[in-house]
């Protein structure tokens, strides 16, 4: 009877043992294990202070740069803020293949979300520091339309931006003078606004831009607070660098792994998508120009250039940084033929919300973004650096679904998620 | 115990060992696998001399630029960053100033440059090229010398590596009728 009773419990703890051995429990490597770390969201360090920006880590210029964030008084029609294209629900992007302000914009509003990392903003690394980003749509006539003597204007006239500006920058000047301080008057396209600019004096012109200037600083201020959140990747690596057999088949099952390696090896993904991030915060050709409609666009070839003369550049009289600190802007590359057709590598955190794809959202999907890099199309414009993947369409899925575990929450105070109250 | 129930309990454990999935072999492709035929580097042209002593060294402008992107790493890849450069003509080493290289940060390099016989230089003129030999890209920034820092020593910013892989960096150094270059090599992961 006693051996019947061992058969029958060992039998049973081998039947347990086969069944509960994890299908999904892998064996990497241990050079895979340090690459999967380089992508793990514990692997982002602390955000380095923008020595662009003094008050970048002011809480007070954060409070403020979320009122304006999400203030469509800022704007040439008062009905456009940045949260208009930057929807915090959306991940910060607004749903649409191309950004529409009051006109529209060539290009597909990108996650706000992490970029305080980036060295260069735009899908073309026109600007090299968020606060100079951030002033970019406010004079663009399709996107905010405004100019920075309305701006500056309101802030004065605001009681509550009045006392919270002076509190962080110290006193505005009195802007009341129509005539010294014309009510729409900006270095822009427009005749009249630039006439209106023109006609200012140099000190007035001075004095309005530097209050522009510490507008982008205070809306900087609060966008280095909105970062990513740890997503089912993270946790899934977490298990693996822990040797948690059951914590890895609860986070990733059969095919995000394979997805995965697909991601980390045959798909080539992490030539540009690699760090904490998924991005390099560089720039490159991948073809898109083939994809039909696409607007004919040069991207890093010519943002480069905008970048070295831009008014609010690193190396500015607006920048608070030194000549040392202004490296990427002081070595950027800017000729070649890589830079022509060149375009930002997005991150690939959050990709659920923040659909359609690439520079112009040309694409809708996510099997529709893989599916191009498989086939690799010939770029019209410059010449694409990528060559076919040879992926089939089960590991197109794969990949996809090992994508999709890239969705985490954003890290930000839960007030500054919303329009200000 | 009875040797019955040892007998199961062993074969319990032979039955978790033989339904444990065998390791699954580093599949790491290394992730620099593409290449692009009909792309040239494009470097700026090396200020110095022409050569006068009967060699002639390697064009100025880019080092892939009259070779299509190589399909493999070699094996035995020489990852010296102490050389005598292609002609012989001068000792050059560098170290990296982030240590380890990482890619995606700015960082600087100091370069060594003397005589073969360990005499240092400090009039060198320096450029600076390279790039990823399996990609035929260049170096995604341009750094240059911006500083002599003296016994032969030269301070060279805007270094930014922007993936893994294996990148070369090709520097040219001219001093009076004097012009040779060296390419070293390095591997990030």
């Amino acid at each position: 009877m006693q051996w019947k009773a061992f058969t029958i419990a060992g039998v049973i703890a081998a039947f347990f043992a086969a069944t509960a051995q994890p299908a999904q429990v892998q064996d990497w490597s241990g050079a895979e294990r340090d690459i999967l770390k380089s992508f793990w969201i514990g692997s982002l360090p602390p955000l380095a202070k923008d020595p662009s920006n003094h008050v970048g880590d002011n809480a007070n210029a954060a409070k403020l740069g979320h009122k304006l964030f999400f203030d469509k008084r800022l704007s040439g029609n008062g009905e456009v803020a940045c949260a208009t294209c930057h929807q915090p629900d959306k991940a910060f992007t607004d749903g649409l293949p191309l950004a529409q302000g009051m006109g529209a914009v060539p290009r597909h509003s990108p996650t706000i979300i992490g970029t305080a990392y980036s060295p260069w903003f735009f899908w073309d690394g026109r600007k090299d520091s968020q606060w100079s980003q951030a002033l970019g749509p406010m004079e663009s006539p399709v996107e905010h339309g405004g100019t920075r003597t309305h701006f500056a204007k309101i802030l004065v006239s605001d009681p509550a931006y009045h006392k919270a500006y002076e509190d962080i920058f110290g006193v505005l000047p009195d802007l009341l003078d129509n005539r010294r301080f014309p009510s729409a008057a900006a270095p822009i396209d427009d005749a009249t606004a630039r006439a209106a600019w023109t006609g200012m004096t140099a000190a007035d012109r001075q004095t309005i831009t530097r209050i522009y200037s510490n507008m982008g600083k205070a809306i900087s201020a609060y966008e280095r607070l909105i970062l990513p959140g740890p997503s089912r990747f993270d946790r899934y690596v977490e298990a693996v660098l822990n040797d948690d057999a059951n914590a890895q088949e609860q986070f990733f099952n059969k095919d995000e792994i394979d997805g995965l390696r697909l991601f980390i090896g045959k798909g080539n993904c992490t030539q540009c998508h690699n760090g904490p991030l998924l991005t390099n915060n560089d720039f490159h050709n991948t073809g898109l120009s083939s994809i039909a409609d696409t607007p004919e666009d040069v991207g890093r070839a010519a943002g480069v250039k905008s970048a070295k003369t831009d008014e609010f550049s690193c190396l500015s009289q607006f920048s608070d940084a030194d000549d040392g600190d202004c490296g990427e802007l002081k070595f950027a590359k800017v000729t070649g033929a890589e830079l022509v057709g060149s375009f930002k590598t997005p991150t690939l955190r959050n990709l659920t919300q923040t659909a359609p794809y690439m520079h112009a959202g040309q694409l809708s999907t996510l099997v529709a973004v893989i599916e191009f890099y498989n086939r690799a199309p010939t770029a019209k414009l410059g010449h694409s650096e990528l060559l076919p993947l040879d992926l089939t369409a089960r590991e197109v899925g794969q990949m996809e679904k090992f994508l999709l575990t890239l969705d985490g929450p954003i890290s930000a105070p839960r007030d500054y998620l919303a329009p200000p109250r | 115990m009875s040797r019955f129930g040892t007998l199961v309990i062993a074969a319990f454990f032979v039955s978790i060992f033989s339904l444990t999935p065998p390791p699954v072999a580093a599949k790491m492709a290394a992730s620099d696998g593409h290449t692009s035929s009909d792309e040239k580097m494009k470097m700026p042209k090396a200020h110095g001399h022409s050569d006068h002593s009967g060699h002639k060294p390697t064009k100025m402008h880019g080092d892939h630029s009259e070779q299509k992107p190589v399909k493999k790493m070699p094996k035995d890849l020489d990852m010296a960053m102490d050389k005598l450069s292609e002609h012989g003509k001068y000792k050059v080493s560098m170290t990296s100033r982030l240590n380890p290289v990482a890619i995606n940060k700015m960082h600087g390099w100091t370069l060594q440059v003397s005589k073969p016989d360990g005499t240092p230089i400090d009039d060198a003129k320096v450029k600076i090229a390279g790039g990823m030999p399996m990609h035929g890209h260049a170096l995604p920034t341009m750094p240059r010398v911006t500083k002599g820092l003296g016994e032969g020593k030269y301070l060279v910013e805007g270094v930014r590596f922007n993936m893994a892989g294996w990148w070369k960096l090709k520097i040219t150094i001219g001093t009076g009728h004097h012009m040779d270059n060296v390419t070293f090599s390095l591997v990030l992961k």
